[in-house]
C-alpha cells in the first residue's frame, strides 16, 4: 500500500485481488460462515458486525424451511483447476508494442488466476461454474492496470491499433454476465482493471464537487472523504467492493439516495476515453439544455462504449446526526400503503426499506448469541404484546427499517414525522437495534448464498422498479409464480421466495426479490442451474407482465438482452446500436453487453429478403 | 344404464332419497377459504381503520373477505374507473344518481339463508322430476384440488352420512346467528399438507364456471351443486329479462344471480359499472363467477353461435393487467335427458312469441313438476388454467412468421396502460386473438361432452328423410338399435377426433322394453305406440303445433351433430355426384365449403378460418374408404358405395337437410339491403312461415329464427355481395336435381 503522491489512498483491493478476495465467492477471504464444532452457524474474520458471532437459529431455519440437511455437504474445489483454464490468445504485435511504450509504467499480468478473477461477475451460475474448477469457455487473455486517464487512451489506441478486444473491470460485482467474456470473440481481450485509478484527484470545497478517479471503490471513496468531513452519500449494497466507474456504466442506485440521489443525480461531469477519442463535456454547470444529455448515455453503457476514466462528483458534508429505526406492520399491503403515504408527502428518511413476511421470519433466524435470560424475556413480552394484543398475525407480519439523517434537529422532526404516518396504518415503532441490524444484514446477504451452496442450496436476488398501483400484485405475482414455476420443474422442496421494497420514488417504487432454492432430489437428470434458469426467467417474464421494469439499477449485461426491445422498443435498441456504431464502429469494447446479439444478423436478413 | 356406476359417478339424487331433504339443506356449509380465519375483537377494528386507510393501494383488506354484496356495491361506486366515467361523461343529470340506480338493479345479494331455501325447495323438486342427477367424482375432486381441499372419498356414502340431528341442531343454530363458530365442525375439513397453504399470497383461486345453456335449470345447478360438495357459492350472471319473475328473480338474486342488460355497448357509465362489478368479483377472488357463454339459453340445443365475450373479456382483462395471477376456467355441459322448456324453445324457433316471463308462467309450469324428464348429466371439462394456455397462445404466435405490425400502428403496452380506467377497447391485436380462440375453445371443450341419449337417436331415425316426412311413419326398436350402431358404435374412431369424453347413455343389455318404456314415459307428448309395438309421433292435424312437434325432434337430434359434421360432409360431398365419380380435388372444394357454410351451425375443433386446409381430410377420407362407403375407382376419383346407401342417408341426412333448409333461405327475395340482423331474421322468418309446410323438414329447418341467423351471419363472414349468389350456386348445383333422384331410387 503507497500513501506517496498527492492524492493516493490507502486502497483496500491489492493488485491481484485473490490475495484478499475469495477466487470462487463473494467477499473478503477471512470472512465466511462455516458450520463450526458445535453443529451451529459462525461468522467468521472480524470485519463485520457479525463477525466472530454464532447465529444459533439460522441453521434450524435453513433445515425446516428449505429442508437442507447437513449430510449434503457440496463444497467448493479449493483451486481452479488448471485444466479448464482456456490458453490465452496472444496478439504478439500488440504484446510488443505495449511492453515497449506502456510497459514500465502499467502493470499487467497473463497469470491464469487474474485471468479467471477479471472473466466473471457474481451471478449464480458463474458462481456455480467457479465452485467446480471455474470452466469458463472463454476468459480475458491479458489484463492490464493503468494509473491514469492518460494510460487508458494510450491502451485504447494501441488496441485500436492492433484490433484488440477490451472489456473494463471495476469492482467485478456484475450481477448480469456483463464481465463474461463473448465465446466467438477470436481477437484477444484484454481486461482493462480500473482498481489502480482510486486516487481523489482534487476536492472542490467552494462547489461542493469532487475530482475522482473512476476506479475508486466505493468504501475508499468514503472513508477518504470522510477525513475531510465529507461524503458523496451514494452507497449501494456492494459499496464495499464496486467502483465509480461501475456505478456510471450500470446506472447505480444507493440506499440513501432520498437524500444524496442516485449516480445520474450524484454526477456532475464524466470524461469517458472512447475508440475515437475522449468524451466529455467542457463545463461544470449543474443543470445545461445542449441537446440530449451526453451523460445519459454514458451512463448505462455497460462497458460498451469505452472506459470511464474521471467523474465529478457532488459531495456533501458528513451529517451531525445518523439514526436507524424500525417499524413492524401488521401485513405487508399496509407496510406498502405506509410507504407510498411518505412517499406521497415526500417526507421519506435517508432509506426506508419494509421486508415482507418471510424476510422478516429470516431476519429473526440471524439472531446473534442469545444475550441472557433477561434478553429473551424482554423479546418474548414484545412478541406476545405484538401478537396478542395488537392483534398481529406472526404469518403475516413484516417490517421497515428505516435510516435518518442530517442535523439532530432534522432527524428528530423526521422521526417523529414518520412514525406518526406509520401509526396510522397501524405500524408500531420496533426500536433502533432492529433497524440496524436490518442494514447490517445486506452486507451478509451475499455471503449467505456461499454456505448455502455449500449444502445444495441455490439462492440469488433480482429487482425491478414499479409504480405505486401494481407494487402489491406484482409482488404477489412474481413470489407466487417463482413457487408454481418451482413446482413445474420438479422443484421437490418449496423455495423460499420472498421480496422487499428497497426504494420509494413519487411515483413508484424499487422492489427487490430473493429466490433460494434446495435442489436435493431434483427430477433425474435435470441440472440444477439450468432448473433455476428456468425459474428465474419465469420470474423475470411475470416482472415485466406484471408492470414492472427490466432493471432498476443492475443493468442488463448479457443476461437480460432478450427483454430489451421489449424494454425500449425496437426504435430505442437501434439507436443504442447507432451510437454504439459511430464510437466503436470495429466492436473494440466487445463484451456484447446490452445490445442483442442477433439483432443486427436478423435484421440484415429481413431486409434481403 | 351401465357406463355411470357409483365408482366414477355421484347420483345425488339417489343419495338424496335415502335422506330427508330439510335437514339437507340445513347442513353445515362453510366457505372453504375464509371460514377458518380467527378474528379477535382487537383485529376487527384494525379491519375497520384499514378499510378507511388503504384505498390508496388496495381497495379491499384481506380481511375482510369474503364482502357481503352491499359491500361489493360501495366497492364498485367508490371504484376509481367510476369516478372517471362520470367525471368524462359530466353532464347536467346526477350521474352518481344513476350509477346507483344501476348497481342497485345490478347486483346480487348472495346469502347462504336464500341459499339454503332455494336448496330444500329444490331438492324436492329434483327428487321429484329426475331420475337420476349424475356427477363425475374426478371433477369434484379437481375442484377440491384448487381449493386446495382433500378430495372426497370414492365411497358413496360420504357427503349424506354427516348429516345428523345434532349437527342439523348446529346449523340452524349457526344459519340464524351468523356467528362463525362452525370451526369447531370445520376442523374435519384438512387442508391439503401443502406448503402453499399457509403463505398468504397464495390467494384463493380465481374460478370460473361456463356452463352449456340450454334451460332455466341452469341457473340452479350448478349453485346447488356446490352447496352439496361445500364448495363456495358462485354469482351468475343472467339477462335482465329475468327481473320479470318478480319472486323467483329475488331469489335467484339471493342466491348469487347478478342482472345485466342484453345490450349496453353503447352506454359508457352502465358499461363501466358492469366491468367493475364483475372485475371486483375475479380480482378479490370471494365468490367464483359463473356465466353462460353463449349468451342465451340455446333453443336448438346445440351450440349458440358466435360465443358471447364481454364477460369473458372483462375477466381476461384483469389478468392481463395482473390484478390476479391466474384465471381457471372450467367449461361444464350440463346434459338433460328432457329440457324443462322444450315446448317453449321449438315454438320460439317458429317464431311464436316467448311469453312474458311472469309469475303466471311459473306457477303454470308447476304443472310440469308432476312429469318425470328422465336423467341429468352434469360433466366438468378439466380447468382451464388461463396463464399456461396464454403463454402456449403467445409461443406460437411467435412462430407464426406473419406480419411484422406496422410501426405506426402503435399498440399501447399493457405496462403503460392505467389499470383503473376502464378502457372498452384495450385488447391489443394478440390478446383479442387469444380471446377468440379461447372463447370457441371453451364451447367445443362443453361439447367434447355431449352425452347422446336415446331421442337422439329416435329423432335421428324419425327424421331420416330427405325432405318429406311422411305423416305416419313409424320406427320399430329394432331399428333404433341399429341406427345407433350405424350411427355411433361403427362411427367411433372417427367421433373421438372431436372428442373422447361424449358419452351413449342407452338402457344396459340392450334391453328393448326399456327403452320403450323410457321413451313413452319422458316424452309421453311425443311419443304414441302404434298396433304392431312401433313408436309414433303424437300428430294433430294443426299445421304449427306439428311443425313444433317436429321442430322438438330436430332440438334432440341436434344435440350430436357435432360429433358427426366433419366426418360427414365427406359423405354428403360424394352424394352430390352419385352418378358418376369425383375427384379428389373435387371433394376437398366441397369439404371446405360444408365447413364454412356451417361456421355458425356446428362447433369445430376450431373456427373455420379463410384458406383452411383440414388437417381431418386425408384422414376422413381414408376412414370411409376402409369402411367401404366409399370407393377408390382410381388415382383420384371417388366413388360412393351403392351397397351402402341406406346407411349413408341416414348419417347424411340431417346435414343435407340444413344445406337444403340454407339453400331456401338464400333462394327468397334478396332484403339484404337491411342492416340490423335480427330484423332482417324475422323479415326472413316472416316470409317462410307463410309457406311453412308441417310435412316438409326442410320447410320447418328454414323457417327456424336460429338457421336463418346463422345462414345469414355465413354470408357476412365472406363479407362479399357475391358471396349470397355464389353459395346459392352451389348448394343449387349440389342438391338440386341429383340426390332428389337418388332418393326416387331407393
Amino acid at each position: 500500500m503507497s500513501t506517496e503522491g498527492k492524492g493516493e489512498i490507502t486502497t483496500t483491493i491489492p493488485l491481484h485481488r485473490q490475495e484478499l478476495l475469495k477466487w470462487e465467492g463473494w467477499g473478503y477471504r477471512d470472512s465466511r460462515f462455516f458450520l463450526n464444532p458445535n453443529g451451529l452457524i459462525e461468522f467468521s474474520g472480524s470485519r463485520y458486525l457479525l463477525s466472530g458471532h454464532v447465529l444459533p437459529r439460522l441453521k434450524d431455519w435453513m433445515l425446516n424451511k428449505l429442508n437442507a440437511s447437513t449430510d449434503n455437504y457440496s463444497p467448493s474445489v479449493a483451486e481452479p483447476n488448471p485444466d479448464y483454464i482456456p490458453e490465452p490468445i496472444l496478439n504478439n504485435s500488440f504484446i510488443t508494442d505495449f511492453q515497449s511504450t506502456l510497459g514500465t509504467t502499467v502493470p499487467y499480468s497473463s497469470d491464469m488466476n487474474d485471468r479467471l478473477f477479471h472473466g466473471h461477475g457474481h451471478t449464480l451460475e458463474e458462481i456455480w461454474k467457479l465452485r467446480h474448477g471455474g470452466k469458463f469457455d472463454r476468459l480475458p487473455d491479458w489484463v492490464v492496470w493503468p494509473r491514469h486517464h492518460s494510460d487508458v487512451e494510450k491502451i485504447v489506441s494501441l488496441a485500436v491499433k492492433h484490433n484488440i478486444c477490451l472489456i473494463p473491470f471495476g469492482g467485478g460485482t456484475s450481477v448480469t454476465w456483463a464481465l463474461i467474456c463473448p465465446v466467438d470473440e477470436k481477437r484477444m481481450i484484454v481486461s482493462v482493471d480500473t482498481s489502480q485509478m482510486n486516487k481523489i484527484l482534487y476536492l472542490d470545497e467552494k462547489n461542493l464537487t469532487a475530482r475522482i478517479q473512476s476506479g475508486i471503490i466505493g468504501q475508499d471513496l468514503e472513508r477518504e472523504l470522510a477525513k475531510k468531513g465529507y461524503c458523496t452519500g451514494h452507497e449501494p449494497d456492494s459499496m464495499e467492493f464496486s467502483s465509480l466507474g461501475g456505478w456510471v456504466a450500470t446506472r447505480a442506485s444507493g440506499m440513501k439516495k432520498n437524500i444524496y440521489g442516485n449516480i445520474e443525480d450524484l454526477v456532475v461531469h464524466i470524461t469517458m476515453v472512447t475508440v475515437k477519442g475522449t468524451i466529455e463535456k467542457s463545463c461544470l454547470g449543474p443543470r445545461q439544455s445542449t441537446g440530449p444529455d451526453i451523460h445519459h448515455f454514458i451512463m448505462g453503457s455497460e462497458g460498451i462504449l469505452g472506459i470511464v476514466t474521471e467523474v465529478t462528483m457532488k459531495i456533501r458534508p458528513l451529517p451531525a446526526c445518523k439514526k436507524y429505526g424500525s417499524i413492524v406492520f401488521p401485513d405487508f399491503e399496509s407496510g406498502v400503503a405506509c410507504l407510498r403515504e411518505i412517499a406521497r408527502l415526500r417526507s421519506a428518511p435517508a432509506s426506508i426499506r419494509l421486508l415482507d413476511n418471510e424476510q422478516f421470519l429470516f431476519g429473526q433466524a440471524l439472531a446473534t448469541d442469545n444475550k441472557g435470560m433477561l434478553h429473551s424475556l424482554v423479546d418474548n413480552i414484545k412478541k406476545l404484546y405484538i401478537t396478542k394484543i395488537k392483534g398481529f398475525d406472526i404469518n403475516r407480519m413484516c417490517a421497515a427499517t428505516l435510516l435518518f439523517e442530517g442535523t439532530t434537529n432534522e432527524v428528530n422532526q423526521r422521526e417523529k414525522f414518520v412514525y406518526d404516518i406509520a401509526q396510522k396504518y397501524n405500524g408500531i415503532p420496533a426500536g433502533e437495534e432492529n433497524g440496524l441490524k436490518g442494514y447490517t444484514l445486506t452486507f451478509m446477504i451475499a455471503y449467505l448464498r456461499d454456505i448455502g451452496l455449500d449444502y445444495r442450496i441455490v439462492a440469488e436476488s433480482f429487482e425491478t422498479s414499479v409504480p405505486w398501483d401494481r407494487v402489491i400484485d406484482l409482488c404477489r405475482n412474481v413470489k407466487k409464480r417463482i413457487i408454481t414455476e418451482c413446482e413445474k420443474q420438479g422443484v421437490k422442496y418449496p423455495p423460499f421466495s420472498s421480496c422487499r421494497v428497497t426504494q420509494t420514488y413519487d411515483a413508484g417504487a424499487c422492489v427487490y426479490f430473493y429466490f433460494v432454492m434446495n435442489y436435493n432430489n431434483l427430477r433425474h437428470g435435470s441440472d440444477p442451474v439450468h432448473v433455476y434458469e428456468l425459474v428465474e426467467q419465469a420470474a423475470r417474464d411475470e416482472v415485466l407482465a406484471n408492470g414492472g421494469s427490466l432493471s432498476h439499477h443492475h443493468g442488463i449485461g448479457k443476461i437480460r438482452t432478450k427483454w430489451i426491445k421489449q424494454a425500449v422498443s425496437d426504435l430505442g435498441v437501434g439507436t443504442m446500436m447507432s451510437i454504439k456504431q459511430y464510437l466503436d464502429p470495429n466492436n473494440i469494447f466487445g463484451s456484447k453487453n446490452l445490445i442483442p446479439e442477433s439483432t443486427e444478423s436478423t435484421e440484415h436478413l429481413k431486409a434481403k429478403l | 344404464m351401465s357406463i355411470f356406476n357409483s365408482i366414477e359417478y355421484d347420483d345425488i339424487i339417489y343419495r338424496h332419497r335415502q335422506s330427508s331433504d330439510l335437514l339437507w339443506s340445513l347442513k353445515t356449509w362453510h366457505h372453504p377459504l375464509f371460514d377458518n380465519k380467527e378474528q379477535s375483537i382487537k383485529s376487527k377494528q384494525l379491519i375497520n381503520k384499514n378499510t378507511q386507510i388503504l384505498s390508496i393501494i388496495t381497495p379491499v383488506h384481506y380481511k375482510i373477505l369474503p364482502r357481503n354484496s352491499e359491500q361489493i356495491k360501495s366497492d364498485v361506486l367508490n371504484s376509481l374507473a367510476l369516478k372517471y366515467t362520470i367525471e368524462t361523461l359530466n353532464n347536467e343529470t346526477n350521474t352518481y344518481e344513476q350509477a346507483k340506480t344501476i348497481i342497485q338493479e345490478m347486483s346480487h345479494r348472495l346469502n347462504l339463508r336464500s341459499a339454503r331455501f332455494l336448496a330444500f325447495i329444490f331438492a324436492k323438486i329434483f327428487n321429484q322430476v329426475y331420475e337420476n342427477i349424475y356427477i363425475e367424482r374426478n371433477s369434484i375432486d379437481y375442484i377440491y384440488h384448487l381449493y386446495c381441499l382433500k378430495p372426497i372419498n370414492s365411497s358413496t356414502t360420504i357427503p349424506s352420512s354427516p348429516i345428523t340431528i345434532s349437527s342439523t341442531l348446529f346449523a340452524i343454530l349457526n344459519t340464524f346467528s351468523r356467528s362463525s363458530s362452525s370451526s369447531s365442525i370445520n376442523s374435519d375439513r384438512n387442508l391439503l399438507p401443502s406448503p402453499l397453504i399457509t403463505k398468504h399470497y397464495i390467494t384463493s383461486p380465481r374460478i370460473i364456471y361456463l356452463p352449456t345453456h340450454r334451460s332455466y335449470m341452469d341457473f340452479i345447478i350448478l349453485t346447488y351443486l356446490c352447496f352439496e360438495y361445500n364448495i363456495p357459492l358462485p354469482c351468475i350472471a343472467a339477462a335482465q329479462d329475468f327481473l320479470g319473475l318478480g319472486l323467483l328473480s329475488n331469489l335467484l338474486r339471493h342466491c348469487g344471480a347478478f342482472f345485466i342488460r342484453r345490450s349496453f355497448r353503447t352506454d359508457l357509465l352502465y358499461w363501466t359499472i358492469f366491468d367493475e362489478y364483475v372485475k371486483t368479483h375475479v380480482i378479490h377472488g370471494d365468490y367464483p363467477l359463473e356465466f353462460f357463454i353463449e349468451g342465451a339459453r340455446s333453443r336448438t340445443l346445440k351450440t349458440l353461435l358466435p360465443v358471447r365475450q364481454g364477460m369473458l373479456k372483462s375477466c381476461l382483462e384483469c389478468y392481463f393487467h395482473r390484478q390476479i395471477d391466474n384465471l381457471i376456467l372450467i367449461p361444464i355441459s350440463i346434459n338433460y335427458e328432457k329440457v324443462l322448456e322444450d315446448n317453449l324453445h321449438a315454438n320460439e324457433l317458429l317464431g311464436i312469441p316467448k311469453p312474458k316471463e311472469s309469475k303466471s308462467g311459473l306457477f303454470k309450469s308447476i304443472q310440469i313438476l308432476k312429469k318425470s324428464f328422465g336423467t341429468m348429466i352434469v360433466k366438468f371439462s378439466q380447468p382451464i388454467h388461463i396463464h399456461d394456455a396464454y403463454e402456449l397462445f403467445k409461443k406460437r404466435q411467435e412462430n407464426k412468421p406473419n406480419s411484422r405490425c406496422d410501426t405506426f400502428d402503435r399498440c399501447i403496452p399493457r405496462g403503460i396502460q392505467p389499470r383503473s380506467i376502464c378502457q372498452q377497447d384495450g385488447f391489443n391485436e394478440l390478446e383479442q386473438n387469444f380471446l377468440n380462440e379461447l372463447s370457441y375453445r371453451i364451447v367445443n371443450e362443453q361439447q367434447c361432452l355431449t352425452i347422446i341419449y336415446p331421442i337422439t337417436v329416435t329423432a335421428f331415425s324419425f327424421l331420416n328423410s330427405s325432405v318429406v316426412m311422411p305423416k305416419n311413419r313409424s320406427i320399430s326398436m329394432e331399428q333404433l338399435f341399429i341406427d345407433k350402431n350405424t350411427l355411433f358404435i361403427e362411427n367411433t374412431s372417427v367421433i373421438e377426433d372431436f372428442s373422447t369424453h361424449y358419452q351413449i347413455f342407452w338402457p344396459s343389455n340392450d334391453d328393448k322394453n326399456n327403452l320403450k318404456q323410457r321413451l313413452l314415459s319422458i316424452y309421453s307428448d311425443v311419443f304414441e305406440l302404434t298396433g304392431n309395438n312401433h313408436l309414433k309421433l303424437k300428430m294433430t292435424g294443426d299445421r304449427l303445433v306439428d311443425a313444433a312437434l317436429i321442430m322438438k325432434m330436430i332440438m334432440y337430434r341436434n344435440t350430436c351433430l357435432h360429433l358427426l359434421a366433419k366426418p360427414v360432409y365427406i359423405l354428403l360431398a360424394c352424394q352430390v355426384n352419385s352418378q358418376s365419380s369425383i375427384s379428389y380435388k373435387q371433394l376437398k372444394t366441397y369439404y371446405n365449403f360444408f365447413i364454412h357454410l356451417f361456421a355458425y351451425e356446428f362447433v369445430y375443433d376450431q373456427f373455420p378460418v379463410d384458406n383452411i386446409d383440414d388437417k381431418y381430410f386425408n384422414k376422413y377420407l381414408t376412414y370411409w374408404i376402409k369402411k367401404n362407403y366409399i370407393l377408390h375407382i382410381n388415382n383420384s376419383t371417388y366413388e360412393i358405395n351403392k351397397n351402402f346407401l341406406e346407411q349413408i342417408l341416414l348419417i347424411t341426412s340431417p346435414f343435407e337437410q340444413y344445406a337444403r333448409a340454407y339453400l331456401l333461405i338464400y333462394e327468397q327475395e334478396n332484403i339484404l339491403t337491411e342492416n340490423n340482423l335480427s330484423i332482417l331474421i324475422k323479415i326472413y322468418q316472416k316470409n317462410l312461415l307463410t309457406k311453412l309446410d308441417s310435412q316438409n323438414i326442410i320447410s320447418i329447418l328454414a323457417s327456424s329464427s336460429n338457421v336463418i341467423s346463422n345462414a345469414l351471419r355465413t354470408l357476412n363472414l365472406s363479407n362479399t355481395s357475391t358471396a349470397l349468389s355464389q353459395l346459392r350456386y352451389m348448394l343449387t348445383k349440389i342438391f338440386q336435381p341429383i340426390s332428389i333422384h337418388l332418393r326416387a331410387k331407393l
